[in-house]
Protein backbone atom coordinates (compact mmCIF):
# COMPACT_ATOMS: atom_id res chain seq x y z
CA UNK A 1 0.00 0.00 0.00
CA UNK A 2 1.38 3.20 -0.95
CA UNK A 3 0.65 6.11 0.55
CA UNK A 4 0.25 9.65 -0.15
CA UNK A 5 2.99 12.01 1.27
CA UNK A 6 0.34 13.71 3.47
CA UNK A 7 -0.60 10.69 5.39
CA UNK A 8 2.94 9.46 5.48
CA UNK A 9 3.60 13.16 7.09
CA UNK A 10 0.73 12.29 9.68
CA UNK A 11 2.07 8.79 10.10
CA UNK A 12 5.61 10.18 11.54
CA UNK A 13 3.39 12.82 13.62
CA UNK A 14 0.93 9.84 14.94
CA UNK A 15 4.31 7.96 15.56
CA UNK A 16 6.33 10.84 17.05
CA UNK A 17 3.03 11.43 19.31
CA UNK A 18 2.62 7.61 20.42
CA UNK A 19 6.12 8.08 21.44
CA UNK A 20 5.72 11.09 23.75
CA UNK A 21 2.61 9.45 25.04
CA UNK A 22 4.49 5.60 25.76
CA UNK A 23 7.18 7.42 27.68
CA UNK A 24 5.41 9.65 29.55
CA UNK A 25 3.09 5.83 30.67
CA UNK A 26 6.73 4.41 30.97
CA UNK A 27 8.44 6.53 32.49
CA UNK A 28 6.65 9.26 34.09
CA UNK A 29 3.83 7.94 35.55
CA UNK A 30 6.26 5.04 37.50
CA UNK A 31 8.22 7.81 38.60
CA UNK A 32 5.40 9.69 40.20
CA UNK A 33 4.11 6.69 41.65
CA UNK A 34 7.15 6.06 43.19
CA UNK A 35 7.35 9.42 44.60
CA UNK A 36 4.27 9.33 46.26
CA UNK A 37 5.23 5.89 48.06
CA UNK A 38 8.31 7.72 49.03
CA UNK A 39 6.50 10.62 50.40
CA UNK A 40 4.05 8.25 52.36
CA UNK A 41 7.29 6.41 53.42
CA UNK A 42 9.00 9.59 54.51
CA UNK A 43 6.06 11.02 56.31
CA UNK A 44 5.59 7.46 58.35
CA UNK A 45 9.84 7.33 59.28
CA UNK A 46 9.36 10.81 60.31
CA UNK A 47 6.22 9.82 62.20
CA UNK A 48 8.43 6.89 63.23
CA UNK A 49 11.25 8.82 64.48
CA UNK A 50 9.07 11.42 66.36
CA UNK A 51 7.98 8.72 68.66
CA UNK A 52 11.04 7.42 68.84
CA UNK A 53 12.51 10.39 70.23
CA UNK A 54 9.71 11.15 72.15
CA UNK A 55 10.32 7.69 73.89
CA UNK A 56 13.59 8.32 73.71
CA UNK A 57 13.20 11.91 75.36
CA UNK A 58 10.67 9.71 78.52
CA UNK A 59 13.34 7.10 79.02
CA UNK A 60 16.52 9.53 79.17
CA UNK A 61 13.93 11.81 82.31
CA UNK A 62 13.33 8.27 83.56
CA UNK A 63 17.21 7.33 83.83
CA UNK A 64 17.73 10.53 85.21
CA UNK A 65 15.55 9.68 88.33
CA UNK A 66 17.00 6.23 87.90
CA UNK A 67 19.07 6.87 91.14
CA UNK A 68 16.58 8.68 93.50
CA UNK A 69 14.10 5.68 92.18
CA UNK A 70 16.68 2.98 92.96
CA UNK A 71 17.29 4.55 96.46
CA UNK A 72 13.23 4.91 97.25
CA UNK A 73 12.79 1.42 95.35
CA UNK A 74 15.09 -0.09 97.82
CA UNK A 75 13.63 1.38 100.96
CA UNK A 76 10.17 0.53 99.69
CA UNK A 77 11.30 -2.85 98.88
CA UNK A 78 12.19 -2.96 102.53
CA UNK A 79 9.06 -1.35 103.59
CA UNK A 80 7.36 -3.89 101.48
CA UNK A 81 9.28 -7.26 100.96
CA UNK A 82 8.36 -9.56 98.45
CA UNK A 83 8.33 -12.21 100.87
CA UNK A 84 7.09 -12.23 104.64
CA UNK A 85 11.02 -12.17 105.88
CA UNK A 86 9.76 -12.95 109.39
CA UNK A 87 13.51 -12.79 110.90
CA UNK A 88 14.57 -9.57 109.30
CA UNK A 89 11.17 -8.99 111.19
CA UNK A 90 11.76 -10.59 114.81
CA UNK A 91 15.03 -8.79 114.45
CA UNK A 92 13.91 -5.11 114.11
CA UNK A 93 11.24 -5.74 116.55
CA UNK A 94 13.19 -6.74 119.35
CA UNK A 95 15.57 -4.21 118.41
CA UNK A 96 13.19 -1.42 118.75
CA UNK A 97 11.29 -2.89 122.55
CA UNK A 98 15.07 -3.10 123.65
CA UNK A 99 15.61 0.75 122.66
CA UNK A 100 11.81 1.72 124.32
CA UNK A 101 12.99 -0.02 127.09
CA UNK A 102 9.95 -2.77 126.88
CA UNK A 103 10.24 -6.56 127.41
CA UNK A 104 8.34 -8.85 124.65
CA UNK A 105 6.75 -11.38 126.00
CA UNK A 106 5.62 -13.20 123.15
CA UNK A 107 5.18 -12.41 119.03
CA UNK A 108 2.38 -15.01 117.74
CA UNK A 109 3.03 -14.45 114.18
CA UNK A 110 -0.21 -15.66 111.50
CA UNK A 111 0.21 -17.49 108.12
CA UNK A 112 -0.03 -14.46 105.33
CA UNK A 113 -3.36 -14.05 103.57
CA UNK A 114 -4.40 -12.43 100.66
CA UNK A 115 -7.12 -10.40 101.28
CA UNK A 116 -10.21 -10.74 98.58
CA UNK A 117 -9.80 -7.41 96.37
CA UNK A 118 -6.58 -6.13 97.74
CA UNK A 119 -3.47 -5.58 96.03
CA UNK A 120 -1.47 -7.05 98.94
CA UNK A 121 -0.56 -9.75 101.31
CA UNK A 122 -0.93 -9.57 105.15
CA UNK A 123 0.64 -10.91 107.29
CA UNK A 124 -0.60 -10.14 111.35
CA UNK A 125 1.31 -10.65 114.67
CA UNK A 126 -0.17 -10.77 118.00
CA UNK A 127 2.55 -8.97 119.75
CA UNK A 128 2.94 -9.00 124.11
CA UNK A 129 4.62 -6.27 125.43
CA UNK A 130 6.00 -5.45 129.66
CA UNK A 131 6.61 -2.63 130.42
CA UNK A 132 6.03 1.26 131.59
CA UNK A 133 2.81 2.73 130.18
CA UNK A 134 5.38 5.42 128.88
CA UNK A 135 7.79 3.02 127.18
CA UNK A 136 4.94 0.78 126.06
CA UNK A 137 3.72 4.00 124.24
CA UNK A 138 6.87 4.60 122.98
CA UNK A 139 6.82 0.96 121.32
CA UNK A 140 3.55 1.55 119.42
CA UNK A 141 4.85 4.77 118.17
CA UNK A 142 8.27 3.48 116.96
CA UNK A 143 6.13 0.22 115.63
CA UNK A 144 5.14 2.59 112.47
CA UNK A 145 8.46 4.08 112.12
CA UNK A 146 10.45 0.99 111.33
CA UNK A 147 11.38 0.10 107.55
CA UNK A 148 8.36 -2.47 107.38
CA UNK A 149 5.00 -1.00 106.92
CA UNK A 150 3.34 -1.81 110.03
CA UNK A 151 -0.67 -1.07 111.33
CA UNK A 152 -1.38 -1.21 114.95
CA UNK A 153 -4.94 -3.05 114.32
CA UNK A 154 -5.74 -3.90 117.78
CA UNK A 155 -3.93 -2.09 121.33
CA UNK A 156 -4.83 -3.33 124.52
CA UNK A 157 -3.03 -2.04 127.52
CA UNK A 158 -3.84 -3.76 131.58
CA UNK A 159 -2.16 -4.37 134.67
CA UNK A 160 0.40 -7.12 134.59
CA UNK A 161 -1.19 -9.68 137.51
CA UNK A 162 0.70 -8.73 140.81
CA UNK A 163 2.09 -12.54 141.39
CA UNK A 164 3.20 -13.35 137.84
CA UNK A 165 5.01 -10.45 137.60
CA UNK A 166 6.88 -11.00 140.76
CA UNK A 167 7.22 -14.76 139.80
CA UNK A 168 8.40 -13.74 136.07
CA UNK A 169 9.86 -10.54 136.23
CA UNK A 170 10.48 -9.16 139.64
CA UNK A 171 12.31 -6.33 138.60
CA UNK A 172 9.27 -4.40 136.63
CA UNK A 173 7.68 -1.79 138.87
CA UNK A 174 4.21 -1.79 140.32
CA UNK A 175 2.62 0.32 137.49
CA UNK A 176 4.00 -1.49 134.84
CA UNK A 177 1.65 -2.93 132.18
CA UNK A 178 0.95 -5.37 129.75
CA UNK A 179 0.23 -4.23 126.05
CA UNK A 180 -0.96 -6.68 123.43
CA UNK A 181 -0.87 -5.52 120.08
CA UNK A 182 -2.24 -6.92 116.79
CA UNK A 183 0.21 -5.71 114.16
CA UNK A 184 -0.09 -6.15 110.59
CA UNK A 185 2.59 -5.82 108.11
CA UNK A 186 2.40 -6.44 104.06
CA UNK A 187 4.10 -8.33 101.71
CA UNK A 188 3.92 -7.65 97.83
CA UNK A 189 1.28 -10.26 95.98
CA UNK A 190 3.98 -10.84 93.13
CA UNK A 191 5.87 -13.25 95.50
CA UNK A 192 2.33 -14.38 96.82
CA UNK A 193 3.48 -17.59 96.85
CA UNK A 194 5.39 -16.96 99.60
CA UNK A 195 1.97 -17.62 101.57
CA UNK A 196 1.70 -21.00 99.84
CA UNK A 197 5.26 -21.81 101.69
CA UNK A 198 4.24 -20.88 104.58
CA UNK A 199 3.21 -23.31 107.36
CA UNK A 200 -0.36 -23.74 108.15
CA UNK A 201 0.26 -23.24 111.54
CA UNK A 202 2.36 -20.51 113.18
CA UNK A 203 5.65 -21.35 113.49
CA UNK A 204 7.13 -21.86 116.98
CA UNK A 205 9.52 -18.52 117.92
CA UNK B 1 11.49 35.14 -18.12
CA UNK B 2 9.10 32.20 -18.01
CA UNK B 3 9.75 29.78 -15.39
CA UNK B 4 8.05 26.46 -16.74
CA UNK B 5 8.04 23.29 -14.17
CA UNK B 6 8.16 19.99 -16.08
CA UNK B 7 8.45 18.04 -12.82
CA UNK B 8 5.19 15.88 -12.43
CA UNK B 9 2.79 16.97 -10.00
CA UNK B 10 3.29 13.93 -7.67
CA UNK B 11 6.72 15.03 -7.10
CA UNK B 12 5.60 18.73 -6.48
CA UNK B 13 3.28 16.96 -3.79
CA UNK B 14 5.93 14.91 -2.42
CA UNK B 15 8.25 18.11 -1.85
CA UNK B 16 5.68 20.26 -0.43
CA UNK B 17 4.62 17.57 2.53
CA UNK B 18 8.44 16.92 2.81
CA UNK B 19 8.77 20.82 3.93
CA UNK B 20 6.69 20.21 6.86
CA UNK B 21 9.15 17.09 8.34
CA UNK B 22 11.38 19.48 9.93
CA UNK B 23 8.10 20.67 11.74
CA UNK B 24 6.65 17.25 12.92
CA UNK B 25 10.30 15.70 14.03
CA UNK B 26 11.81 18.62 15.53
CA UNK B 27 9.08 19.46 18.09
CA UNK B 28 8.43 15.44 18.65
CA UNK B 29 12.38 15.12 19.08
CA UNK B 30 12.05 18.27 21.70
CA UNK B 31 8.84 16.70 23.03
CA UNK B 32 10.79 13.53 23.72
CA UNK B 33 13.48 15.58 25.33
CA UNK B 34 11.64 17.26 27.57
CA UNK B 35 9.89 13.79 28.77
CA UNK B 36 13.15 12.40 29.40
CA UNK B 37 14.93 14.86 30.98
CA UNK B 38 11.49 15.18 33.31
CA UNK B 39 11.90 11.15 34.32
CA UNK B 40 15.42 12.10 35.08
CA UNK B 41 14.87 15.17 37.55
CA UNK B 42 12.11 12.60 39.22
CA UNK B 43 14.77 10.24 39.23
CA UNK B 44 17.22 12.43 40.99
CA UNK B 45 14.50 13.80 42.95
CA UNK B 46 13.23 9.73 43.73
CA UNK B 47 16.81 8.76 44.37
CA UNK B 48 16.75 11.65 46.93
CA UNK B 49 14.17 10.79 48.81
CA UNK B 50 15.41 7.40 49.03
CA UNK B 51 18.48 8.06 50.74
CA UNK B 52 16.61 10.68 53.19
CA UNK B 53 13.94 8.01 53.63
CA UNK B 54 17.39 5.35 54.43
CA UNK B 55 18.54 8.06 57.03
CA UNK B 56 15.31 8.69 58.20
CA UNK B 57 15.05 5.10 59.16
CA UNK B 58 18.90 4.41 60.36
CA UNK B 59 18.17 7.63 62.65
CA UNK B 60 15.21 5.96 64.35
CA UNK B 61 16.62 2.51 64.80
CA UNK B 62 19.52 4.41 66.40
CA UNK B 63 16.85 6.12 68.71
CA UNK B 64 14.85 3.04 69.16
CA UNK B 65 18.11 1.28 70.05
CA UNK B 66 19.01 3.66 72.68
CA UNK B 67 15.79 4.20 73.69
CA UNK B 68 15.43 0.16 74.69
CA UNK B 69 18.96 0.33 76.19
CA UNK B 70 17.10 2.50 78.63
CA UNK B 71 14.27 0.38 78.88
CA UNK B 72 15.45 -1.00 82.18
CA UNK B 73 14.93 2.32 84.26
CA UNK B 74 11.57 2.76 82.69
CA UNK B 75 10.70 -1.11 84.21
CA UNK B 76 12.34 0.05 87.28
CA UNK B 77 10.10 3.07 87.60
CA UNK B 78 6.87 0.98 87.07
CA UNK B 79 8.01 -1.34 89.59
CA UNK B 80 8.46 1.64 91.99
CA UNK B 81 5.29 2.68 91.22
CA UNK B 82 3.55 -0.50 91.94
CA UNK B 83 4.77 -0.71 95.35
CA UNK B 84 3.61 2.75 96.05
CA UNK B 85 0.05 1.87 95.12
CA UNK B 86 -0.16 -0.92 96.86
CA UNK B 87 1.81 0.73 99.81
CA UNK B 88 -0.56 3.28 99.70
CA UNK B 89 -3.51 0.60 99.38
CA UNK B 90 -2.11 -1.26 102.45
CA UNK B 91 -1.82 1.86 104.73
CA UNK B 92 -4.55 3.53 103.75
CA UNK B 93 -7.05 4.40 106.48
CA UNK B 94 -4.47 3.29 109.02
CA UNK B 95 -4.92 4.90 112.96
CA UNK B 96 -1.70 6.07 115.14
CA UNK B 97 -2.65 3.82 117.76
CA UNK B 98 0.80 4.87 119.09
CA UNK B 99 -0.23 8.92 118.78
CA UNK B 100 -3.47 8.19 120.39
CA UNK B 101 -2.62 6.24 123.48
CA UNK B 102 -0.09 9.02 124.12
CA UNK B 103 -2.75 12.20 123.66
CA UNK B 104 -4.73 9.97 125.72
CA UNK B 105 -2.07 9.73 128.00
CA UNK B 106 -1.83 13.68 127.97
CA UNK B 107 -4.99 14.86 128.28
CA UNK B 108 -7.00 12.56 130.99
CA UNK B 109 -7.26 14.23 134.37
CA UNK B 110 -4.35 13.91 136.82
CA UNK B 111 -6.04 12.01 139.04
CA UNK B 112 -7.73 9.41 136.78
CA UNK B 113 -6.23 6.17 136.39
CA UNK B 114 -6.85 3.55 133.46
CA UNK B 115 -6.87 0.21 134.26
CA UNK B 116 -7.31 -1.14 130.79
CA UNK B 117 -7.04 0.29 127.40
CA UNK B 118 -8.18 -1.08 124.81
CA UNK B 119 -8.15 0.78 121.35
CA UNK B 120 -9.35 -1.25 117.68
CA UNK B 121 -9.44 0.27 114.61
CA UNK B 122 -12.83 -1.17 113.93
CA UNK B 123 -13.80 -1.53 117.53
CA UNK B 124 -13.20 2.11 118.83
CA UNK B 125 -11.88 2.89 122.01
CA UNK B 126 -12.76 1.82 125.91
CA UNK B 127 -10.68 3.00 128.41
CA UNK B 128 -11.60 1.44 131.95
CA UNK B 129 -10.57 4.07 134.30
CA UNK B 130 -10.85 4.77 137.99
CA UNK B 131 -10.86 8.05 139.85
CA UNK B 132 -10.45 8.84 143.40
CA UNK B 133 -13.97 8.70 145.56
CA UNK B 134 -14.00 12.59 147.35
CA UNK B 135 -16.70 14.52 147.31
CA UNK B 136 -17.78 19.00 147.79
CA UNK B 137 -16.52 20.82 145.19
CA UNK B 138 -13.29 19.25 143.94
CA UNK B 139 -13.15 19.16 140.36
CA UNK B 140 -10.30 16.37 140.73
CA UNK B 141 -12.50 13.32 142.29
CA UNK B 142 -15.42 10.97 141.20
CA UNK B 143 -18.11 11.81 139.06
CA UNK B 144 -16.54 15.54 138.33
CA UNK B 145 -12.93 13.77 137.05
CA UNK B 146 -14.95 11.01 134.87
CA UNK B 147 -17.38 14.26 133.51
CA UNK B 148 -13.38 16.24 132.82
CA UNK B 149 -12.40 13.08 131.50
CA UNK B 150 -15.24 12.67 128.80
CA UNK B 151 -15.09 16.48 127.71
CA UNK B 152 -11.17 15.93 127.07
CA UNK B 153 -11.94 12.36 125.02
CA UNK B 154 -14.20 14.23 123.14
CA UNK B 155 -11.76 17.25 122.48
CA UNK B 156 -9.67 14.72 120.37
CA UNK B 157 -9.87 14.87 116.92
CA UNK B 158 -9.21 11.04 116.88
CA UNK B 159 -11.96 10.13 118.40
CA UNK B 160 -15.96 10.96 118.39
CA UNK B 161 -18.88 9.48 119.88
CA UNK B 162 -17.78 9.11 123.26
CA UNK B 163 -19.75 7.59 126.19
CA UNK B 164 -19.47 6.56 129.36
CA UNK B 165 -20.59 3.48 129.79
CA UNK B 166 -20.86 3.01 133.80
CA UNK B 167 -19.57 4.52 136.72
CA UNK B 168 -20.07 3.50 139.89
CA UNK B 169 -18.17 3.68 143.19
CA UNK B 170 -17.27 0.50 144.51
CA UNK B 171 -14.60 -1.01 147.34
CA UNK B 172 -11.42 -1.78 144.79
CA UNK B 173 -8.65 -2.64 147.66
CA UNK B 174 -7.30 -4.84 144.76
CA UNK B 175 -6.70 -1.67 142.58
CA UNK B 176 -3.10 -0.74 141.21
CA UNK B 177 -2.73 2.64 141.41
CA UNK B 178 -2.85 2.27 145.29
CA UNK B 179 0.75 2.38 146.63
CA UNK B 180 1.42 -1.56 147.90
CA UNK B 181 2.30 -0.26 151.58
CA UNK B 182 -0.06 1.99 152.09
CA UNK B 183 -3.59 0.10 154.07
CA UNK B 184 -6.16 -0.85 151.06
CA UNK B 185 -8.93 -1.73 153.03
CA UNK B 186 -12.24 0.00 152.55
CA UNK B 187 -10.70 2.26 149.99
CA UNK B 188 -13.40 3.47 147.50
CA UNK B 189 -12.77 4.48 144.30
CA UNK B 190 -15.11 5.48 141.32
CA UNK B 191 -14.55 2.86 138.41
CA UNK B 192 -15.68 4.12 135.43
CA UNK B 193 -16.05 2.58 131.51
CA UNK B 194 -15.77 5.14 128.65
CA UNK B 195 -16.25 4.61 124.85
CA UNK B 196 -15.30 6.17 121.78
CA UNK B 197 -15.24 6.10 118.09
CA UNK B 198 -11.67 6.15 116.41
CA UNK B 199 -11.98 8.73 113.32
CA UNK B 200 -10.32 6.78 110.07
CA UNK B 201 -7.75 9.30 108.84
CA UNK B 202 -8.52 10.19 105.61
CA UNK B 203 -6.04 8.54 102.64
CA UNK B 204 -3.84 12.22 102.03
CA UNK B 205 -3.14 11.91 105.62
CA UNK B 206 -2.06 8.17 105.59
CA UNK B 207 0.11 8.87 102.64
CA UNK B 208 1.55 12.05 103.90
CA UNK B 209 2.37 9.38 107.42
CA UNK B 210 3.77 7.38 105.08
CA UNK B 211 6.22 10.00 103.27
CA UNK B 212 7.29 11.08 106.60
CA UNK B 213 7.95 7.65 107.48
CA UNK B 214 10.42 6.74 104.88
Amino acid sequence: MKLSPRNQLMLVAALFLLLVVVAVVALIVPKIAQMRQLDADIASAERQQGEAKTLLDRRKEVRDRAVQNDAELLQLAASLPDTPELPSLLVELQDRAYDDGVLIRRIEPQPPLMPAGKPYVEMSLNVVTWGSWSDSVDFVQDLQKMSRLVRVNELRSEPIDEQTRKDKEPSLGQYDVQTTMKITTYVLPASADASASAPATAPAQ
Amino acid sequence: MVRINLLPAEILERRRYERWYPAVIIPGLVLLGVVVAVWGVLSFTASSRARDLQTIEESTGKLQAQADSYRVFEVQEASLRQREQVAAAAIAGRVNMGRLAEELAVILPEEVFVKTLTASETQGLLIDGCAPRGGGASMASSFKSTAASLVRLNSLDSLYDVWLTTAEIGDYSGFQGLDEDASSTGVEVLNFTATAKIAIPSDSSSASATAAVQ
